[in-house]
Parts: structure tokens; C-alpha cells; sequence
């Protein structure tokens, strides 16, 4: 009987004790969530995909993060420093809204920038809304994103990608039979709506289509359908690995063609996978290339080569960069204006920018209803192990820009 | 097998099943009580750590009564996840009742599976779970009209209006929690419970019982099946969305990590464990970001061998050096 | 159609060498080596390291390293293994899906996460036959699926080693009566196995590039083949190998890429319920 009811005071002591360990939950109540004042200290965050399916999608974050050291080093913004904190998440979207919480509850972030992934960033819109936080430079490409009021993503729609590159190929290079192999998600299935929408436009349409698991890493099924279609161009919407595994696919069977992939392939990491067959495939990119002689895109350079000398200078990287930019640009901005610094106030900026820099991007402008940051692309193409601008910025298609506009909220 | 274990005495057993009793009552208490002092974030994660801790049930069930080692339970989870998620923002129709629809129609699917397979054992069956695990998640990806593709589906999980929707989210978890692990405590004491474990140790005592190995397998299957759907269910209600991310392969080996780790308890604080370290291991292990494999497998390994062969072997150390022969 | 079926058949290669260091294990110790994959990876990630990084090896010379660390390796992950294989079969397996993380750990740790690309070194060579385009690639694969068979056959047929491997598979207790010692007979079958992995493993790694998931990801496959062929049958994994490759590659072509996994479960459900235990199974019915 003794040591029955030593035994359950034991148990009952242990877990009083460790409950009360919890107990010292801090109520953080900041008038002003993420600022403080008296130290010029800004904190941002963000999730990314440090484990998981695509650990090199973090390679944004960690560019965001050499551009705050950078920016930090040089004085910071008027005075101001920031202090960036990444979560891992696993590209998982129920943990992308763990991580935010935590972000929000426990680091206490002003704003999330550059917070990394498609799915992950529609998981978190409820709460992001319900706490008025702005998320800066989403690297998520979906309609959901672009019509949330508080979210300011740069990365573009991918059905305005494809429609610049099928009109690249049909008034500059000439061929109208396009094919389409994508991947089996958003980012494939808004390129295919887009590309639909311009041929239709055009009164053509899609030669061949073929879609992939964005796990898979042979395709040559795909390339073997398109090339017994007839086809001319070939887009192919998918991460380096699948157009590395198709440019083979096409070489083994002796089959040439117009290639065109989305703007974060052209990056030096595929000319490591593909080797020559690389050349004279085309991007249409919202970002300059890496090799730009862009100030900020030099200073990009020195700098993850100094934070972060693992990573391969490239596409991820840029973007990780031009969200670092956006956030400052913008946060001076708000300083600027001698306005108080919440969140409301960061959102109203944003929503102000017009035709502005940020890094490799151009011509950003968010107005409230339309938060489609990027309006334009350039054309770029692969030559000899370089990433060539073949044709400047140009706006959108006016068809399909329209079609994809967001809906009224 | 040496056995130089002497035998327990009644009332020594009958100590060690009031012990466990008070520790199950304790850990229901606390986990009862504990919102009063935790909110926010935290919540969140105990909430998630219930949710896991009904999915890795389904997995130590599945080996308690069958003997059969299932990588493929994300199926079930994800069918049990994405019914709820469906019914709620497709049809509207309230979280309670999806989750009734969700177990049943995780059942079904079980018996669906466990009938062209029920033939199969070890190493075959392992593998067609291993497939099964496989093609959740393209099936999930392929059917985008209904799931929503890789975005998913988002869910409405407030019961009461009034309640703060996260509170109502930890107790609903936890009353399935509790639910289930008293359902298979009392299937464990039940007629049909014997004779299924019956079939794995003396399948022919079992079958002159009239219990087949077809039929064990088969209830084995859906039952296990069912509170997989339970903890899918629970887990789109706690994450408010689901998408097919949640339900990979990966995430099968990490129930099967998790059933490890608590040596297979199907005991309330056993389970808590092994929720605890699925939901909340990769958050404590974010900081180290790409060893995160190496230490999942390293204590999958460590546990496997402490429980197999350390724990055996100093107990039998422990015995000899006490003297107790029988 | 020709072209599809014979890119199938050098897929079907393929999987069948993975599928034969899988059923090396199993014959010999009824259990299923989940790391197989991680641990072929390894060694494909060590012949990158030595040829394509700083060393600069030449590719045989880091062939050579990379087999013999994986020789080394298989004996350090059988020792961890063995004392859980005398308690179960079960719980040898799960052990290894601990080995297998711990690997792709090590990947992860060593390499980070990028996809890199380690081809063979092959003459850019190819001929056209009967509309199908052949590479040196394909030959390369044949002649290599061929290569090992034989000399598997050989080993297993002709040498001391591999006859008491063959009675420790068909009756381990009778073979440890007559003297034969079954840990020798483990080790020797894991250290097969592994050899096999590492050849299996450069010859996907061309099509599928390197990463810390993509020879897991293809050995899954390898699974299916030595399920439909018979776990417990060497030439089973041959000709289950051959089936899956042929029979994945028609489906991706003619029917729906995406949904290949789903197609080879059902697939393996259906071979199995035609051939329970697989078509070349030696065990079949229950003992009384």
C-alpha cells in the first residue's frame, strides 16, 4: 500500500513539477509586435524547407539572410538592424504553420519575408490574416497568394511565364507548335492554363501534353510522347533535374527542339546536371541573370560568398536577395514617412511601391487589389555555360494578364 | 527462448495493473488540465502531438495483433484527413460528423486492402505496404478536383462559436485520443480481441475457435485502418488544412519511428510519447536541420536494440545478480 | 512500341540488380534490408566525391574505394543487426530502416542536398536498330546485368562459400549441425548484397542524377521486382526485375506517368494473388 501511494505522489509530483516549468509562459503584450524601438531592432522571419523533398529551395533564405548581415554591416537601414530568423518546416504545410506561429508567438516577427514554398504559404493565409502580418516576397507562385491583402509576393504567376515564352517563340523564333511537359502541381498547372490562354488568344493551341510527380526524375516517357507529336517548342515546367533528365531524354533519341523553362532553371547548378545540352534553351525570367553587372546583383555575389560559401551563386539565390531589398526598400520607406511603425502601416507602404528595383527584379509595383509584384519578364537564353539576356523586360501578354488578374475581393 | 524469469504472483500483478491504471488516470488528468497554463504556439504542438499519437496507435496495433509491419499507414491517415477536409469545405458539412464518416470510410478502405493481401505475410506484405505508402500521395495529387492538388484543402474547425477554436481543437484530439485507447484496451479484454491475438501465436487453436487468419487479418486491418482515419481526421482538424506533403511515405516511417520508440505501448502514456516525438522531435531538431535523418535513424536504431537486446540482457544481469533462480 | 519496351528492359536491368542484393539478404537471413537504397547512395556519393571533386581519382581507382568502404560498411551494419535478427526477422527489418535513415543522414551531412550528376565513363556511341535507338549506356547496363548474374551464379555454384550459403538458405539449423557458420554465411551475403548495391546504384545514377533521395527512391522499385519475381529466388529478381521495368515503362507511356506507384501496387497485388510468394518461389504452401 506504501509504495502504491509513494509511488503515485511521485508521479503526481513529477508532472506538478513539470507543468509548472511550463508555466512560465511569457504574455508577450508589445504594443509593437517585431519592433524595438529603443534598440533599432527589426525581426523578420520566415520558413523554409531546410529538410524534406527540396532542401536547395532554402538557398532563398539564405540569401535573404546574407543581404540583412550585408545590410547590417553597412548601417543597417537608416540606423536600423535586422534580425532575420528561418524555421525549418520540411516543406510540410502543416508545419509551415506551426513555424509561423512560432515566428509570430515566440521569436515575435514584424513580418515574414521571403518565406519559401507554394502550398506552405496558402497554409498559413488564415492566421497570417487573423494577425495582419505582411509577408514579404512569398517564393510561392499561385493566384491565392496574389489575392491576399497582406502578402506581396514578386514571384509572378507562372501562367504569365509561360504565355511570354510561347510568345517569344511564336513572333521571334518562329514555331507555332508548342508542346507543354509540367509538373503535377500549381506551378505546372498554371503554366498550362496560361499557355492554353495565349494560344487560344492566338487561335492555336497545345500540340502535346505530358505532366510529371515533381519525385520523379526520369522522364523520358514525357519526351517521348512530345517528340511523336509533331512538335516544334517544348515548355517544360519543372526544377532543373526534370529538364536536365528530358535534354537527355531528347538527346538518346536523337530529337531536337526549342526548349523553354521556367526562370529559376537558369542557373548555373543545371548547367552541372545537363552539361552542353543546355545551350540555347530559353527562360523567361523576372530576375536578371547572375552574371548582370547590376550593382546589387555584384554585391549579391561577394556577399553569400562571405555569409554562406557553401551555397552556388544562382536563381534561388537572387530571389532570396530581391526579397531582402523589397523588405528594406520598403521598410525605409515607412521610416521615411515618420508614420508609426506597424504592420498596418508596413502594408500601406507596400502598397504604394511603384516601377521600383529590388535586387535582380524591376519594375515592382503592388497597388491595393492587384498584388502581382512583377509585371514584366525578360528573355533569357543559355550560351556556353552562360546565362545570356536575349531580350529586355517586356510586359506581359495583355490576354493572359487580364485573364489571371485576380478576382475582386 | 530461455525463460529464468519466475513467475509473478497474483497480487504482484495485480499492484503492477493498479500502477498502470493510476499512471493512465494521471496522464488523462493532466493532459486535461493543462490548457489552463499553455496556450498559443504550445497548444498547438500538444494538440499536433495527440493527433500523431493516435496515427502511430494505428501502426502499433497493427503489429500488436497481427504481427505484420505496415509503411504504408499514411494511406489511411490521408483518406481519414482528407475525408473530413472534403466534407467541410466541398459540402459544408460539420467537423463531428466528418470525422464519424472518416473513421468508417478508413475502415473500408483497411478491409479494401487487407482482402486481395490477406494471403501475404513478412516481408511481401511489408513491401505492398511499402507501394501503398507510395501512391496515397499521387492518388491525392491525381484526384486535384477533390483534394485540391498540392495546396490542398483548408477546414473550418470551430465546433462553438463562442470557444477559442484552438482550446476546442486540443480537447477534441484529446477525446479521441482517450476513446481510442480505451476501445482497444477493451477489444484487448474482448472475445473476438483474444482470438485475433490468438491467430498470430497458435493460428490453428484460433481457428478451431472459428477464427480464421483471413478474418484476423481482415479485422486487424480495418480496425487498425480505422484509427489511422481517426488520427488523419484529428490532424486536418488541428492543422485547419491538408495537403499531400502531410502524407508521404516518410511521414509512415516516422509512425513506425514513433510506435519504436514507445516499445508498442498501446497504454495512454506510452502513446503520449510516441506522439511527442513524431510531432515535436522535428521542431526541436529544426535548429540542426540536415543531421535530422541521421539522429531519426539513430534512435530508431539505439531504441530497437535497447528494447531487443539491452533491456533482456540487463535484466538477466539484474536476475543472477539477485539470486532469484526459479 | 519497340522503343518503349526496350527502354523497360534496360530499366527492368536495373531493378533487377537492386532486387538480387535484396534477395542475397533474405535467402540468407529472412529479413528485408530497408537501407539497401541509402547505403547503395553512399557508395555512389563516395565515387563522386573521390572522381568528380577535389581528389580528381580516375573512375576505377574510386569504384574501387567506394566498393571496398561498402564492404566495410556492410560488415559494421551487419554487426549492428545481427543480435536483433536472433530475437526476429521483424525487428531486424525496422533496424534497418534506422540503418537506412542514419545513411541518408550521412549523405545529407557530407554532400548537403544538391542533385549532382556522375555518368559512366562511356563513348558517346549509339546505333539505330529496328527503330529503337541503343546507346552505350543501354550496352553498358546489359552487359553489366549479364556480368553479375554469371558471375553470381558462379559464386553461389562453384565456390565453398557459396554452397554453404545455399545450404544455410534452404535449412539453417540442418546447416549449423553440420558444422557451417551461419554468421559467416550472413556476412558474406550482406557483403554481396552491398557490392551489388554500389554496381546498381552507378548504373541508375546516369538517368536519375545523384541526390540524398533519388537511389532510394529507384531501389522502391527494386522492391517490386523482387516481390513479383520471389523474394527468395535469384533468378525471381531477374525476370521480376525485367516484368516491372517493361510493364512501368508501358504504363508511363501509354497511360498515365503520374500515377506510376499506384500502378505498381496494383500490379504487385495482382502478381501476387496469381503467384503467391512470387512466380519463382521455391516455398509455397504451409508446413502442417
Amino acid at each position: 500500500m506504501i509504495e502504491i501511494v509513494t509511488r503515485r505522489r511521485v508521479l503526481t509530483g513529477t508532472l506538478a513539477l513539470s507543468v509548472g516549468g511550463l508555466t512560465t509562459w511569457p504574455a508577450r503584450a508589445q504594443s509593437l509586435p517585431g519592433i524595438d524601438m529603443q534598440n533599432k531592432v527589426v525581426r523578420v522571419g520566415a520558413f523554409a524547407p531546410v529538410t524534406g523533398p527540396v532542401p536547395f529551395y532554402a538557398m532563398i533564405n539564405h540569401a535573404t539572410d546574407a543581404y540583412f548581415k550585408d545590410l547590417n554591416e553597412r548601417g543597417g537601414i537608416k540606423g536600423w538592424k535586422v534580425q532575420y530568423t528561418i524555421r525549418d518546416d520540411g516543406y510540410d504545410p502543416a508545419q509551415s504553420l506551426a513555424a509561423t506561429r512560432r515566428l509570430v508567438e515566440d521569436d515575435n516577427v514584424f513580418a515574414l519575408v521571403a518565406s519559401n514554398g507554394t502550398a506552405t504559404n496558402i497554409a498559413i493565409i488564415p492566421y497570417a490574416r487573423s494577425k495582419g502580418l505582411p509577408v514579404i516576397a512569398p517564393s510561392g507562385g499561385s493566384p491565392k497568394i496574389i489575392a491576399e491583402d497582406n502578402m506581396f509576393p514578386l514571384l509572378p504567376d507562372y501562367a504569365l511565364s509561360a504565355a511570354s515564352s510561347a510568345r517569344y517563340a511564336i513572333e521571334t523564333l518562329k514555331k507555332d507548335k508548342i508542346a507543354l511537359i509540367w509538373q503535377n502541381d500549381e506551378l505546372g498547372r498554371r503554366a498550362k492554363l496560361g499557355l492554353e490562354t495565349y494560344l487560344k488568344s492566338r487561335s492555336l493551341s497545345v500540340v502535346s501534353d505530358a505532366s510529371f510527380d515533381v519525385a520523379m526524375t526520369d522522364l523520358s516517357a514525357q519526351v517521348q510522347r512530345v517528340a511523336t507529336s509533331g512538335a516544334q517548342v517544348v515548355l517544360l515546367f519543372g526544377a532543373n533535374s526534370h529538364l536536365a533528365s528530358a535534354l537527355r531524354a531528347a538527346s538518346r533519341i536523337s530529337w531536337k527542339g526549342e526548349w523553354f523553362a521556367p526562370f529559376f532553371v537558369a542557373d548555373p547548378t543545371t548547367y552541372e546536371l545537363t552539361g552542353n545540352l543546355l545551350d540555347g534553351t530559353h527562360f523567361s525570367s523576372w530576375l536578371l541573370p547572375v552574371d548582370s553587372d547590376r550593382p546589387s546583383i555584384a554585391a549579391y555575389r561577394v556577399a553569400i560568398k562571405k555569409y554562406y560559401p557553401n551555397d552556388k551563386q544562382g536563381v534561388f539565390g537572387l530571389n532570396g536577395w530581391s526579397a531582402g531589398a523589397l523588405f528594406a526598400l520598403a521598410f525605409e520607406k515607412l521610416l521615411d514617412s515618420g508614420k508609426p511603425v506597424t504592420r498596418e502601416n508596413m502594408i500601406e507602404v507596400m502598397n504604394s511601391l511603384r516601377g521600383v528595383q529590388a535586387g535582380a527584379a524591376n519594375q515592382i509595383a503592388f497597388e491595393k487589389g492587384d498584388h502581382r509584384g512583377t509585371r514584366s519578364e525578360a528573355m533569357i537564353r543559355a550560351e556556353g555555360g552562360k546565362f545570356v539576356l536575349v531580350q529586355d523586360f517586356s510586359p506581359y501578354p495583355d490576354a493572359v494578364f487580364k485573364a489571371a488578374a485576380p478576382a475582386a475581393r | 527462448m530461455s525463460n529464468s524469469a519466475p513467475k509473478p504472483t497474483k497480487a504482484a500483478s495485480n499492484a503492477s495493473h493498479r500502477n498502470e491504471t493510476i499512471a493512465s488516470i494521471g496522464t488523462v488528468l493532466v493532459l486535461v488540465l493543462l490548457p489552463i497554463w499553455i496556450s498559443g504556439y504550445m497548444r498547438y504542438s500538444l494538440t499536433l502531438m495527440l493527433a500523431h499519437g493516435i496515427s502511430v496507435l494505428s501502426v502499433t496495433f497493427l503489429i500488436r495483433f497481427s504481427g505484420e509491419v505496415s509503411i504504408g499507414q499514411n494511406f489511411f491517415v490521408a483518406t481519414g484527413a482528407y475525408t473530413v477536409a472534403i466534407l467541410n469545405s466541398l459540402f459544408g458539412l460539420p467537423i463531428l460528423f466528418g470525422v464519424l464518416l472518416a473513421v468508417a470510410l478508413s475502415a473500408v478502405a483497411g478491409l479494401v486492402f487487407a482482402l486481395p493481401s490477406r494471403g501475404l505475410s513478412g516481408v511481401y506484405l511489408s513491401v505492398v505496404t511499402l507501394a501503398l505508402g507510395l501512391a496515397a500521395p499521387d492518388l491525392l495529387l491525381h484526384f486535384s478536383d477533390y483534394t485540391g492538388g498540392v495546396e490542398g484543402l483548408q477546414l473550418d474547425s470551430t465546433i462553438v462559436a463562442s470557444w477559442p477554436t484552438d482550446l476546442q481543437q486540443y480537447y477534441v484530439a484529446l477525446a479521441a485520443l482517450v476513446l481510442v485507447v480505451y476501445v482497444i484496451h477493451r477489444f484487448r479484454h474482448s472475445r473476438i480481441g483474444l482470438m485475433v491475438l490468438t491467430t498470430r501465436e497458435h493460428p490453428h487453436a484460433a481457428a478451431s475457435f472459428g477464427m480464421t487468419r483471413g478474418t484476423a487479418r481482415l479485422s486487424a486491418f480495418a480496425l487498425s485502418a480505422a484509427i489511422a482515419g481517426l488520427g488523419g481526421a484529428i490532424f486536418g482538424i488541428t492543422t485547419s488544412m491538408v495537403s499531400p506533403n502531410s502524407f508521404t511515405f516518410w511521414s509512415s516511417v516516422t509512425l513506425l519511428v514513433g510506435s519504436v520508440v514507445s516499445y508498442y505501448s498501446t497504454r495512454i502514456y506510452g502513446v503520449i510519447v510516441a506522439g511527442a516525438f513524431v510531432a515535436l522531435m522535428p521542431q526541436i531538431l529544426s535548429n540542426y536541420g540536415q543531421i535530422t535523418p541521421m539522429i531519426y535513424g539513430a534512435v530508431l536504431l539505439g531504441v530497437t536494440l535497447l528494447a531487443n537486446v539491452g533491456v533482456p540482457a540487463a535484466m538477466r544481469a539484474l536476475r543472477l545478480r539477485s539470486h532469484r533462480h526459479v | 512500341m519497340l522503343p518503349v519496351l526496350w527502354q523497360g528492359m534496360v530499366t527492368g536491368c536495373l531493378y533487377a540488380l537492386g532486387a538480387l542484393g535484396l534477395v542475397m539478404i533474405f535467402k540468407s537471413s529472412g529479413m528485408v534490408n530497408f537501407a539497401h537504397g541509402a547505403l547503395a547512395g553512399l557508395g555512389a556519393f563516395m565515387v563522386y566525391a573521390l572522381h568528380a571533386g577535389e581528389a580528381q581519382w580516375s573512375w576505377s581507382a574510386a569504384v574501387l574505394a567506394a566498393l571496398a568502404s561498402a564492404l566495410v560498411i556492410a560488415a559494421l551494419t551487419y554487426g549492428a543487426i545481427a543480435p536483433l535478427l536472433k530475437r526476429s526477422d521483424t525487428t531486424a527489418t525496422i533496424g534497418t530502416l534506422g540503418v537506412g535513415l542514419i545513411a541518408q543522414g550521412l549523405i545529407l551531412w557530407n554532400f548537403g542536398s544538391n542533385i549532382v550528376r556522375l555518368d559512366l565513363p562511356l563513348p558517346p556511341f549509339r546505333f539505330e536498330l529496328l527503330g529503337m535507338n541503343v546507346t552505350a549506356y543501354d550496352l553498358a547496363v546489359m552487359a553489366a546485368t549479364v556480368l553479375v548474374v554469371a558471375f553470381l551464379f558462379l559464386l553461389i555454384d562453384h565456390t565453398r562459400l557459396g554452397i554453404t550459403f545455399r545450404a544455410a538458405s534452404t535449412d539453417p539449423f540442418a546447416a549449423q549441425v553440420c558444422g557451417l557458420s551461419i554468421t559467416r554465411v550472413h556476412l558474406f551475403s550482406w557483403m554481396v548484397s552491398s557490392v551489388l548495391g554500389v554496381i546498381a546504384a552507378l548504373l541508375i545514377v546516369p538517368t536519375t542524377f545523384l541526390s540524398s533521395t533519388t537511389v532510394t527512391t529507384f531501389m522502391l522499385q527494386a522492391f517490386a521486382a523482387a516481390v513479383i519475381g520471389g523474394f527468395d529466388s535469384l533468378p525471381g529478381s531477374v525476370i521480376g526485375g525485367i516484368l516491372v521495368g517493361v510493364a512501368c515503362n508501358l504504363f508511363s507511356f501509354y497511360v498515365a506517368p503520374e500515377l506510376l506507384n499506384a500502378f505498381l501496387l496494383a500490379f504487385m497485388l495482382a502478381s501476387l494473388s496469381l503467384f503467391p510468394g512470387g512466380i519463382l518461389s521455391k516455398r509455397m504452401g504451409s508446413r502442417v
